[in-house]
């Protein structure tokens, strides 16, 4: 008979769950875990949401547009001329904002 | 000025590789495309002006994901309620590429706003957990850590985020007979 790992304990359907489809329980624990799932329904419910969850929190992922990293790229540049310890030539990009709202941006 | 083009070049050889990462943040904090720009840029600008003062991380993404964070969160706040003004139509001809495909990437575009719609009617907390751990791959410790809270707390938002996606898009999941 397997022994439930002391850092299992106390059973925690959300919080276990959470770790397992995280990838983030080590061998013993997964193992013990796995073990876990065949009798306990809550948990093997838990685990099939939350791997549903995590595949479409993950399908929302997107590349940054390439226009964006070259603005970034002379925003970083423009910053790194001016004078460290004096006033530094603000970005021509960051005063886009500014100009949108009518000069009550942030 | 030497010295700067030096550190200027290993601060974007250090960070560059991490802007997906800061963008879809920064796209989970804020709603259009414009005022997401600037957060990421505003990200980087404050990263660099950090990093020229010898404020160096053991790790970028957590950091740059930190920086973005507390940037939305104390200059950007308001702007997270203004809608996007991408439509729908827009994504599906942005996204065309043949007439064959047009059905298909329709429906792919309609599940996509869902997808969105569905994120942002998350409670934030949750919204950040799933961004920082299933979308930009840090572990949950360091999502803890970004989110300056306990790591069960994130485990516990993380886990509440995940099964309300998967419970307000998908089908019914399988019987638990199906194991």
């Amino acid at each position: 008979m397997t022994r439930t790992p002391q850092r299992m304990r106390p059973h925690d359907p959300e919080r276990n769950a959470a770790e397992y489809v995280s990838g983030e329980l080590p061998g013993r624990t997964r193992r013990w875990f796995e073990s876990h799932l065949l009798d306990c329904e809550d948990c093997w419910r838990e685990v099939l949401l939350g791997r549903l969850g995590r595949r479409l929190g993950g399908d929302v992922r997107e590349l940054a547009p390439a226009g964006l990293r070259d603005r970034v790229r002379t925003t970083v540049e423009v910053e790194a001329q001016a004078d460290p310890s004096g006033d530094r030539i603000r970005s021509p990009w960051l005063g886009r904002r500014r100009r949108h709202a009518g000069g009550n941006g942030p | 000025m030497g010295a700067d083009t030096t550190e200027n070049e290993a601060f974007l050889r250090a960070t560059m590789g991490s802007m997906d990462l800061v963008y879809n943040v920064a796209r989970r904090m804020v709603r259009r495309r414009e005022d997401v720009e600037d957060l990421v840029q505003e990200t980087y600008l404050a990263a660099f002006r950090a990093w020229r003062g010898h404020r160096r991380p053991e790790r970028v993404e957590p950091w740059l994901a930190t920086i973005c964070l507390n940037l939305a969160r104390s200059r950007f706040r308001r702007l997270s309620v203004r809608p996007e003004e991408v439509t729908l139509g827009q994504t599906v001809e942005a996204t065309r590429t043949a007439p064959d495909d047009t059905e298909r990437e329709a429906l792919a575009a309609v599940e996509r706003e869902e997808l969105y719609r569905a994120m942002w009617d998350l409670p934030e907390e949750q919204r950040v957990a799933i961004t920082l751990v299933d979308l930009s791959g840090l572990t949950t410790a360091e999502a803890a850590e970004v989110m300056r809270t306990p790591r069960g707390t994130v485990l516990s938002r993380l886990h509440r985020g995940r099964r309300a996606l998967a419970v307000l898009l998908a089908d019914p999941i399988p019987e638990v007979t199906d194991r």
